[in-house]
């Protein structure tokens, strides 16, 4: 096995399996996106390792692959298929559970919108980071960022978020 | 008031809080790696016996310094290596090499030299290109840009990680991004890199309309070359299909024929009537075969054939058109889709179009629509998706004659799987499929990583048999295809 492979897994493999969830919208997409990033960076550990933390080289293959997947998922939508509501249906948001409705409303974003907010709000990457790590510019990242906020901002309104903040302090 | 993106931070982060890895992630990682490199070699080992077609074919060509090497040339991979220093001599065929595929020649002690053709993400720009999966306890040093004839690239050392010894000299660049050329020398060539390098040319210009004839792509046409026609099918009896297309050039025509059917190379050049001796025996399964006055061409393997001809003024074009071709991938199995219609039942009738037929429908599968701007590709006889290894598959794939690496590749996929009588089973199929119906059947849908990466679909077709269809990874944007075919069908 390649030297330090192992100890970087069990060192960044959980903050990595959380940003691929967040990403994905689920469990068994992240942890198939974490093996095909983590495979990816086995077979070239030798160079990586040579170099300076590998840690974004893998965090950029699992955005980039997640938000591929969501695109190529989109077409499966549009073939007349029915699928039984495994899990596409939204979940029940009981009064107003602030938490609940951000990551429905998260998942529910067009998946670079979703990465952007995950790596800039997460991660707390730069907006230079970030527009590294997807491979565009950070007038991209800047615009992308705006309108998934503003899309959350949507869905549970200003009003909405003072009284839950108010509420979860009284 | 709070901030949102606060607000969201914290929702991420509890909502995540529960999430760990697996304790056993880097294992099954390994595991995962070692089977696709089996996988990938296997490929490899097909590439470079097609490589080899080309090597065996004298070459002249105008390389894009405006200097004409003539010669008898080392052709792989899109690559032609036109400057070998004396008494260094080819070393094997093509190999897999750190991140693509190269040849190598030893000439004794360190006089050796390695030109690899790397393409994909590792070759997306200079830097990627420097990142070289070198052998463990090797690195790169002193690192420096430097120009090979026209184009930028850069030159370095590999030395041992651990004492610092020389393991060569190296050079690098793009042909175009996504192409990458790397050249390795011992020391005792070091002072030969520079020009072993501004050697290695491109194989030839690719066609700017990427032309194609029954899913075989022409990629190198001569310049001023015009398509006559979009390609005439011709069913000649005995199985056998024979698209064939014309262009027309100052010198004459040019005809490029892909026969379709049953047998092998023997076969193909039986019932073709050509009398050509002797014929070059390429690797086990293909054969060259050069006719009268040097002006044909046939490359056959089982199922397939494609024939070259070329007017005499334009005989040094042929090695350049042949070596343009676009071959689908050899099935390692080798064996020709077989029709057998009756070991998934009848066949549904399509519900709209004019159904395929023979050779040119998937067997038991009419289909009414043909996918727009692709053309027949491969049969296949296994989907990499499924769990089991034991049901019989018969497919067959439209593409756009581009490589699978090379942006814009295309590729539509539709077979059958039979033995699959319930929807318990054909939900069991593929791991992490998702349940739907598709035309009142159930269907399950999923994203396959292998073969270029798309979204399947495949439901129940009665009578034993599951049908499914499935994109390449370019067929994003157009879902219109994907939806047209399961519709035809369905």
């Amino acid at each position: 096995m390649s030297v330090g492979f192992a100890e970087f897994v069990a060192a960044r493999g959980t903050s990595l399996l959380r940003v691929a969830y967040l990403t994905c919208g689920s469990r068994d997409d992240a942890e198939d996106v974490l093996q095909i990033a983590l495979e990816r960076a086995y077979r070239s550990w030798a160079r990586l390792r040579e170099g300076a933390d590998p840690e974004p080289y893998v965090r950029r293959i699992i955005v980039n692959t997640a938000i591929s997947r969501a695109r190529r998922r989109a077409i499966l939508r549009i073939i007349p298929t029915s699928a039984p509501p495994e899990r596409g249906a939204p979940s029940q948001v009981h009064g107003i559970e602030l938490r609940q409705v951000l990551m429905d409303g998260l998942r529910a974003l067009p998946p670079r919108q979703r990465a952007v907010l995950v790596l800039r709000f997460l991660e707390d990457m730069s907006e230079a980071q970030t527009a590294e790590a997807l491979g565009c510019s950070t007038g991209t990242v800047k615009s992308q960022a705006s309108k998934g906020l503003a899309r959350l901002r949507g869905l549970i309104g200003s009003e909405s978020l003072r009284e839950v903040v108010n509420g979860a302090e009284a | 008031m709070p901030r949102l993106e606060d607000e969201l931070r914290l929702a991420m982060r509890e909502e995540t809080a529960a999430l760990f890895s697996a304790p056993d992630l880097t294992d099954r990682i390994v595991r995962r790696a070692r089977r696709r490199h089996t996988r990938r070699t296997w490929t490899v080992a097909v590439a470079a016996v097609m490589a080899v077609v080309a090597v065996v074919v004298p070459a002249v060509f105008l390389n894009g310094r405006g200097q004409e090497i003539a010669g008898r040339q080392t052709t792989f991979e899109g690559l032609t290596v036109t400057y070998v220093p004396e008494g260094v001599t080819a070393d094997g065929t093509a190999a897999l090499g750190y991140d693509g595929i190269q040849r190598r020649w030893t000439g004794g002690g360190d006089r050796w030299m390695q030109v690899e053709a790397v393409r994909g993400s590792e070759a997306k720009s200079l830097d990627d290109l420097e990142k070289v999966s070198w052998p463990v306890g090797t690195r790169l040093t002193e690192v420096r840009t430097t120009r090979i004839g026209d184009l930028e690239g850069r030159a370095g050392r590999v030395e041992s990680a651990k004492d610092s010894v020389s393991r060569g000299r190296v050079a690098m660049w793009l042909i175009r991004p996504g192409f990458g050329v790397r050249v390795h020398v011992g020391e005792g060539l070091a002072g030969e890199l520079e020009r072993i390098a501004e050697g290695v040319l491109p194989q030839a210009p690719p066609s700017a309309r990427g032309d194609s004839v029954d899913g075989i792509g022409v990629t190198h046409l001569p310049p001023g070359a015009e398509r006559l026609d979009d390609g005439t099918d011709v069913g000649m009896g005995r199985g056998w299909v024979s698209t064939s297309a014309r262009w027309r050039t100052g010198a004459g025509e040019i005809l490029v024929t892909v026969l379709r059917g049953p047998g092998g190379a023997e076969a193909s050049e039986s019932f073709l009537g050509l009398v050509a001796r002797p014929p070059w025996q390429v690797g086990d399964r293909m054969r060259a075969v050069v006719g009268r006055e040097r002006r044909e061409l046939l490359i056959a393997e089982i199922g397939l054939t494609v024939r070259v001809t070329v007017p005499s003024k334009l005989g040094d074009e042929l090695d350049g058109i042949i070596a343009g071709l676009r071959l689908p991938t050899i099935r390692p199995s080798g064996k020709p889709v077989v029709p057998d219609e009756a070991l998934c039942g009848t066949p549904p009738a399509p519900r709209s179009g004019r159904a395929l037929s023979g050779l040119r429908a998937v067997p038991g599968v009419p289909i009414g629509y043909t996918p727009e701007g692709l053309t027949m590709g491969e049969t296949f006889t296994d989907l990499e998706s499924l769990t089991r290894t034991d049901l019989k598959v018969y497919g067959y794939a439209w593409h756009n004659g581009l490589d699978a690496t090379e942006p814009g590749f295309r590729r539509v996929s539709v077979g059958v799987v039979c033995g699959v009588e319930s929807a318990e089973k054909l939900r069991a199929l593929v791991d992490g499929a998702e349940p739907a119906v598709l035309g009142g059947r159930p269907a399950i849908t999923w994203l396959s990583e292998l073969s270029g990466g798309g979204p399947y679909v495949m439901w129940l077709a009665g009578g034993g048999a599951a049908i499914f269809v499935g994109g390449g990874p370019d067929d994003a944007g157009r879902p219109g295809t994907l939806r047209r075919v399961a519709e035809s069908i369905t």
